[in-house]
C-alpha cells in the first residue's frame, strides 16, 4: 500500500541553567561533586524545610523566553508534579503547570542549504522545574540496590516545549542547532550534553495521507538522545518504524496509547520502554509552601536590554555589512559569538569581509579543529590576523606561501614577520628577481620559442624554475618579470 | 475553566499515591471522595466570569533569595536516616530487575 506520509515531530528540551546555586536553595549546582555533599534538608526533602526561589533561574528563564519571542506570564505560580521513585525525594517534584514562567513563542529555522530554511516552529511554553537525583543501577544487573545521589536535586532546569511543527530528523537537528546558538549566547546555560545540561526528548508519529483520509499513527517519545545528531537519527528510524507497524496492525493514534521508547545509538533503533501516563496522573496541584511571583513590564524590560545580538541578528548584520554570503554567515555565526566577534574585529581593518571569512573557514577552524582548540584559546590574536592578512593584500606575502606563514604563525604562536622569517621568506629585491628571470631564460630557449609561437600557457614553466631557483620569488611577480623580459616579435 | 467531571476512582487514585486500600474499603473512600468533590463543586455554581483570579494573599512580596552558595549538609547528617547507605549514597531497593511491591 502506498501513503504520503510526513513526520510530526515536537521537541521537548531540558536546559540547565547556568546558576550558582539550586533553583530552591544555597546548594552548590557543580557537577562532578562526590555523592550528596551538595544537600540540604530543602533538597533531600525534609518534613518542615521551606523553598525559597533563586532570583538569577527566574531572570534567566525570562530572558531566555524573550529571545525565544515568548510572552512572559505575569502571575507565575509553582504545582506540584506528584509521582514515586527513589530520586524524587519529596514524592513531588516543583514544576509548573497551567501558568508556565514564558508561553507562545516562536524560532525561525536557518538553514541557507536546506528549503526548511525561514520555517517557523513555534515554541509553545517554557518552564522552570527543579531536576530529581540521580538513580546509579547496578551494572551487574545482579539485582543490588541502586545507589541515589541527590546533589543534582533542585537543580535549576527551563523545560522548553515545542508546537509538533517540525517535519524531519534534520529539521529538529537545525532546530536545537540555532536553540544552542541562542542559549550560549545568552549565557543561560553551558549546554554541555555529556554533563546532561542539555536534554531532548522527542515527539514523533506520521501523519498518513490515504484513501480513507487523514490517519495518524500512535505518538511515540523517544528518550535517551545524547547528542543532535542522535536526535536527527532516532527520528528517522522511528518514522520508518511506525510506517512498517502501522502497515503490519493499522493501529491508529486513537487506537492506542502513548509510548515511551529509548533510542540505542550504537544499534541504531528504539526500544519500548513504557507506555505513558497521561498528564492527569501527575494530580498537579499549586505548591502551598510557594508563593506567587509577579513579573512587571519593568522587569521584562530590564532584562530586554541585556540581551545584545542574537545569533540570526549576527548572520544579517555579517550579510549586510560584510556582504558575505549567507553560507558564509551561517557557518561563523555557527561557531559561537566569540568566533564573530573575532571575524568583525579583523574585517573592520582589513575591509574584505570575504577574504577573512575564507581564511577564518578554510584555515583558522581547520586548524583549531585539528588541535581542539578554541578560539578563546587561538594562538594567533585578531590583529595578528589582521597584520597576516594585510601582508597578502599589499603583495609583501604572496599567495603561494601565505599558508604556510599561517600554519607557523598558529603553531609556535608568532607574528607573520616572525613566521616569514623563520620560514626563510623574504622579499626579493628587483635586482635579485631579475638576475633570476634572466637566467631562467637564457637556460630555456626552446620554452621561449614555444611562448613567442603563441603558446602562452609555457609561461607557467618558466616561472616554475625561478621558483626552484629561490622559493621566495613570487609567481605573480616573476611572472610580470618575465613578461617584461621576453624578447619582443 | 470549569473542573473536569470526570468521576474519581478511588483505587486508581490510591495505586497513585501508594496508599494500600482493602477491596472493602473501596466503596466507603470512593462515596468519601465523592462527597469531597461535590462539596468543593459547589463553587462552580457561582457565577465568577466577572471577578479577577485571585493569585494568592502574598502577590506583592515576591521572596526571592540571591543565587550565593550556602554551605550544604554534612553528608553523614544528609544520609543519618537512610535505612541503607555505603556512606555515600542512599541506597534502595534495584529500581530494574525486580517486581514493585
Amino acid at each position: 500500500m502506498s501513503v504520503k506520509a510526513t513526520i510530526i515531530v515536537g521537541l521537548e528540551v531540558h536546559v540547565q541553567l547556568a546558576t550558582e546555586t539550586k533553583l530552591f536553595c544555597g546548594c552548590a549546582t557543580a557537577f562532578g561533586a562526590s555523592p550528596n555533599t551538595q544537600t540540604c534538608p530543602v533538597c533531600i526533602g525534609a518534613p518542615g524545610a521551606l523553598p525559597v526561589l533563586n532570583r538569577k533561574a527566574l531572570k534567566l528563564a525570562i530572558k531566555t523566553g524573550l529571545a525565544l519571542n515568548c510572552e512572559i506570564e505575569p502571575n507565575t505560580h509553582w504545582d506540584r508534579k506528584n509521582y514515586f521513585y527513589p530520586d524524587l525525594p519529596k514524592g513531588y517534584q516543583i514544576s509548573q503547570f497551567d501558568r508556565p514562567i514564558c508561553r507562545k513563542g516562536y524560532l525561525d529555522l536557518i538553514d541557507p542549504q536546506s528549503v526548511s530554511s525561514g520555517r517557523r516552529v513555534n515554541i509553545e511554553r517554557a518552564h522552570l522545574e527543579e531536576d530529581a537525583g540521580k538513580s546509579s543501577h547496578d551494572e551487574t544487573m545482579q539485582g543490588g540496590p541502586t545507589k541515589i545521589d541527590f546533589n543534582r536535586a533542585g537543580t535549576p532546569l527551563l523545560e522548553i516545549v515545542t508546537q509538533p511543527d517540525l517535519r524531519s530528523g534534520h529539521e529538529a537537528k537545525t532546530f536545537l542547532n540555532e536553540l544552542k546558538l541562542i542559549l550560549s549566547s545568552l549565557k543561560v546555560s553551558d549546554c554541555n550534553m555529556q554533563e546532561g545540561s542539555l536534554r531532548v526528548d522527542a515527539n514523533v508519529n506520521l501523519s498518513l495521507a490515504t484513501q480513507e483520509g487523514n490517519q495518524a499513527t500512535p505518538i511515540v517519545e523517544i528518550k535517551n538522545l545524547n547528542s543532535f545528531r542522535s536526535v536527527e537519527r532516532a527520528i528517522e528510524f522511528e518514522a520508518e518504524r511506525q510506517l512498517q507497524q502501522w502497515n503490519k496492525d493499522g493501529m491508529t493514534i486513537d487506537q492506542a496509547p502513548k509510548q515511551t521508547r529509548g533510542w540505542d545509538d550504537s544499534k541504531g533503533h528504539t526500544v519500548l520502554q513504557r507506555i505513558k501516563e497521561d498528564s492527569a496522573d501527575y494530580r498537579y496541584f499549586p505548591d502551598p509552601d510557594l508563593v506567587v511571583i509577579r513579573t512587571t513590564q519593568a522587569d521584562i524590560e530590564s532584562i530586554q536590554a541585556e540581551i545584545k545580538s542574537l545569533p540570526a541578528e549576527r548572520r544579517q548584520i555579517l550579510m549586510s555589512r560584510y556582504l558575505l554570503p549567507a553560507y558564509d554567515a551561517d557557518v561563523l555565526v555557527n561557531q559561537g559569538d566569540t568566533f564573530v566577534d573575532f571575524f568583525e574585529t579583523v574585517a573592520d581593518q582589513v575591509k574584505d569581509g570575504k577574504l577573512v571569512s575564507n581564511w577564518l573557514q578554510q584555515e583558522l577552524l581547520r586548524h583549531l579543529n585539528a588541535t581542539q582548540t578554541d578560539i578563546q584559546a587561538c594562538p594567533v590574536n585578531a590583529n595578528q590576523f589582521v597584520d597576516f592578512l594585510t601582508h597578502i593584500q599589499t603583495n609583501q606575502l604572496d599567495s603561494s606561501r601565505a599558508k604556510d606563514v599561517f600554519e607557523q604563525m598558529m603553531s609556535d604562536s608568532v607574528s607573520v614577520e616572525q613566521a616569514m622569517k623563520s620560514l626563510g621568506i623574504e622579499n626579493l629585491d628587483s635586482e635579485e628577481l631579475t638576475a633570476i628571470c634572466q637566467r631562467v631564460l637564457d637556460e630555456n630557449p626552446e620554452i621561449i620559442a614555444q611562448i613567442l609561437k603563441g603558446n602562452t600557457k609555457a609561461i607557467g614553466n618558466l616561472i616554475g624554475k625561478t621558483k626552484s631557483l629561490n622559493k621566495n620569488v613570487s609567481p605573480s611577480q616573476a611572472r610580470e618579470q618575465i613578461l617584461k623580459m621576453l624578447p619582443k616579435h | 475553566m470549569g473542573r473536569s467531571k470526570k468521576k474519581i476512582s478511588a483505587e486508581h487514585t490510591s495505586r497513585l499515591a501508594r496508599i494500600e486500600l482493602p477491596p472493602s474499603q473501596i466503596p466507603v473512600v470512593q462515596s468519601e471522595l465523592e462527597s469531597l468533590l461535590d462539596f468543593v463543586g459547589r463553587i462552580e455554581q457561582l457565577d465568577l466570569d466577572s471577578v479577577e483570579p485571585f493569585f494568592g494573599i502574598a502577590i506583592d512580596a515576591n521572596p526571592m533569595r540571591t543565587d550565593r552558595q550556602e554551605t550544604s549538609c554534612d553528608r553523614t547528617d544528609t544520609l543519618r536516616n537512610a535505612p541503607q547507605t555505603d556512606g555515600e549514597s542512599f541506597l534502595v531497593p534495584p529500581v530494574f530487575g525486580k517486581q514493585e511491591s
